[in-house]
């Protein structure tokens, strides 16, 4: 048997909202410690790394570990009939192919209950080996969504510098190129409006803004978005779901062409 | 000695099929899966019943069994009847006949039927297996039916459409005749069916099954509606999905027909004349055969044109996307295309042309077809800047409008420059540079999203995670 409440029911919504787009299917993985997800997307370029911790929840119970093969298009329309204050709560029997969702409203007027076909998936996990990062951004969600989208005019890819004054992305293409700096602002009162950065050694690395503008449609879940990014591997973006957990998106880095002119 | 073992091994095989496998094991499935004769699987069929029913006990096999004889319709006329029945009901069936002319076993499967599908679709399976020779085993034999070869068949497929129409009406007419006053709408099916019976019950079996796969030889019946140059196609391709570009490609052709009236016509008559006479290749439209003159130095006999051609067009296509600016439809464009098909088809053994050749033929003939038809040929007004170099060696940079229409050779004829920027003499060199810009500039719009891709400074290429993280 498992079943998760959870009174902040919106967070489901904003976090389906932000993956669904990016994947079509995943398992969702729960045990007694919690909830987990890790998929890739379809062309294997980025990674969704979703983590929630059995504590997070208002109730949580899974008695035997349970792997859900969710259709998520399919999920994410059923959470969209959960209304932003609904405590949602999932439920699942050990040996079921369905998972029921139950939304409530917050006076208990209405009760919604919703059940959906789970599907066999047979995916692989990958091992994400524990990196030391050698930067690391924190900056406003709302202003990473910022930069992506407005770079994702002028070209394909940003390039992502990283200094000890703060960070510069760039981007160019036909039209022209654009630069943005952010520079370290820990002096701002308000925490999730500083940009810090905490830097062992510069790097500079180019990614596919497609991916990042994806990525960016986790916004609502936090104020603060973490960049990680080290030489010549993925990098993380994580968006903290209060206490819930995480949500990482892990992007490949594209790599210069050796035939390249540059 | 060898022919006891065999027929023992047989045994065992269908012990196997039937017990092991829960396979329903039809006479007909058996012959063509073990290659014997029919009459031997029949034989094999009854011996291992038999010996099931003398072990004792519950057998738990279920026979169904094929009767046939004469018996007596609803309103008392003698018939022939063919049924297959349970076990069970064997007895009455047979009661029911005056004269059972035969009677043996259909199938034997370990379950129950509930109904007969699963005994088709056994046969149908090993049927659409062996379509060209599942009669092999059979014991009915035609000696004067003889396979025919690809091109006899599209050669003669005309024929067969007129011949089966004609029988097709006698037929009705005959039934009508004998049957009148008692014609119920299934006595007139059976006395068509009689009619084509000669050929054999299974002949008619692997017709009906060729049809619904959709690509076999002996199609001459089943597509009795269709019109002879569909028909000659379906029987010249066999591959599934060319067939379905084809069948994709008929109804616009149709819809063309319509439109082009007396045209149309005469490229099918051309087709056809094709079809009943190889050699007589020399009645084509006058411009076709000029194109040919000037090309018949690189011109060789060529019998698979046709497939040619098709990825030609695909080619052709591409490259006319790749003039996105233009307002063309690309229906309209594919649906030109196949009208040019069936004009090609007139000549199709005649030449092999080089595929830029082909592709001016394509243009040539959308050309023509669109003056045929009356359409006004779709151009579009653009601005376009451009670079030249005039005489010091400056370049001077101006904003043109130019007339650009779907080809190539038509462009360059027809490409209208207004000049908004005065501009010194130009000189002939000029002139050249500015026909190859010109050039350039159509095949622009559509490559641009390239061209963005291309024109980014950082030339990099998007790695996979796979090759950060390994699998667990």
């Amino acid at each position: 048997m498992f079943e998760a409440r959870l009174v902040q029911g919106s967070l489901w919504k904003k976090l389906l909202d932000s993956i669904k787009d990016l994947l079509n299917e995943a398992i969702f993985d729960c045990s007694s410690t919690g909830i987990t997800l890790q998929a890739m997307d379809s062309s294997h370029v980025s990674l969704v790394s979703i983590s929630m911790n059995s504590d997070g929840f208002d109730t949580y119970r899974c008695d035997r570990n349970l792997s859900m093969g969710i259709h998520l298009p399919s999920l994410s329309k059923i959470m969209k009939c959960a209304g932003n204050d609904d405590i949602i709560t999932m439920k699942a029997t050990d040996d079921a192919d369905t998972v029921s969702l139950v939304f409530e409203s917050p006076n208990n007027e209405k009760v919604s209950d919703y059940e959906m076909k789970l599907i066999d998936l047979d995916t692989e996990h990958l091992g994400i080996p524990e990196t030391e990062y050698s930067c690391v951004v924190k900056m406003p969600s709302a202003e990473f969504q910022r930069i992506c989208r407005d770079l994702s005019q002028l070209g394909d890819s940003v390039v992502i510098a990283c200094t000890k004054e703060g960070v510069k992305f760039s981007a160019s293409g036909e039209l022209g190129t654009g630069n943005i700096k952010l520079c370290q602002s820990a002096s701002t009162d308000k925490e999730e409006e500083s940009v810090v950065v905490d830097m062992n050694e510069a790097v500079c690395l180019t990614f596919a803004l497609r991916y990042l503008n994806f990525f960016a449609k986790a916004t609502p879940l936090s104020t603060q978005v973490q960049l990680s990014m080290s030489k010549d591997v993925p990098l993380v973006v994580e968006y903290k779901i209060s206490e819930l957990g995480f949500l990482r998106f892990y992007l490949a880095p594209k790599i210069e062409d050796n035939d390249g002119d540059n | 000695m060898a022919c006891e073992t065999d027929k023992a091994l047989l045994q065992e095989n269908i012990e196997e099929y039937i017990k092991d496998d829960n396979k329903v094991v039809t006479c007909k499935w058996l012959s063509l899966m073990h290659s014997i004769d029919i009459n031997v699987a029949k034989r094999a069929l009854h011996i291992f019943v038999h010996h099931q029913r003398n072990k004792g006990g519950n057998d738990d096999i279920n026979v169904t069994f094929f009767v046939a004889g004469l018996g007596k319709s609803k309103d008392g006329d003698l018939m022939h009847k063919c049924a297959v029945v349970p076990e069970t009901e064997l007895e009455v069936v047979k009661r029911s006949l005056a004269t059972v002319t035969s009677c043996h076993i259909f199938s034997v499967q370990k379950a129950k039927l509930k109904d007969y599908t699963p005994l088709y679709m056994t046969d149908y399976e090993v049927i659409k297996d062996n379509i060209d020779k599942c009669n092999r085993f059979s014991s009915i034999k035609c000696p004067w039916v003889s396979l025919k070869s690809g091109l006899s068949a599209s050669k003669s497929a005309q024929q067969d459409v007129v011949k089966v129409v004609l029988s097709e009406n006698k037929g009705h007419a005959f039934s009508n005749k004998t049957e009148t006053g008692n014609d119920s709408p299934g006595s007139k099916t059976r006395a068509l069916a009689k009619k084509v019976e000669p050929k054999g019950s299974i002949t008619s079996m692997f017709a009906s099954a060729s049809k619904k796969d959709g690509g076999g030889n002996e199609s001459s019946k089943p597509v009795q509606k269709t019109d002879a140059a569909s028909k000659i196609k379906a029987t010249k391709k066999k591959g599934g999905v060319t067939a379905f570009f084809e069948k994709k490609g008929d109804s616009p052709l149709k819809q063309k027909d319509v439109l082009l009236g007396k045209d149309s016509k005469k490229m099918d008559a051309s087709s056809e004349r094709f079809e009943s006479n190889v050699t007589n290749e020399k009645k084509q439209d006058p411009k076709r055969k000029k194109k040919q003159a000037a090309d018949a130095d690189e011109e060789a006999p060529d019998k698979k044109r046709r497939r040619r051609i098709k990825t030609d067009l695909f080619d052709s296509s591409d490259d006319e996307d790749v003039e996105a600016g233009e307002p063309e439809e690309p229906e309209e464009e594919i649906e030109e295309m196949e009208q040019f098909e069936v004009l090609d088809k007139g000549i199709e053994e005649e030449h092999k042309m080089t595929e830029e050749e082909q592709k001016e033929e394509v243009d040539d003939s959308s050309l023509t077809k669109s003056a045929v038809v009356g359409k006004k040929r779709k151009r579009t007004k653009k601005v376009v800047s451009k670079h030249y170099e005039d005489e010091e060696g400056f370049m001077v940079t101006k904003k043109e409008t130019v007339w650009e229409s779907e080809t190539d050779e038509e462009d360059e004829a027809s490409v209208n420059k207004q000049e908004k920027k005065s501009h010194q003499s130009n000189t002939s060199e000029d002139m050249g540079k500015l026909a190859t810009k010109n050039t350039k500039a159509k095949a622009d719009p559509k490559g641009k999203a390239a061209a963005k891709k291309n024109s980014s400074p950082q030339k990099s290429k998007q790695t996979s995670l796979m090759s950060f993280f390994k699998k667990k």
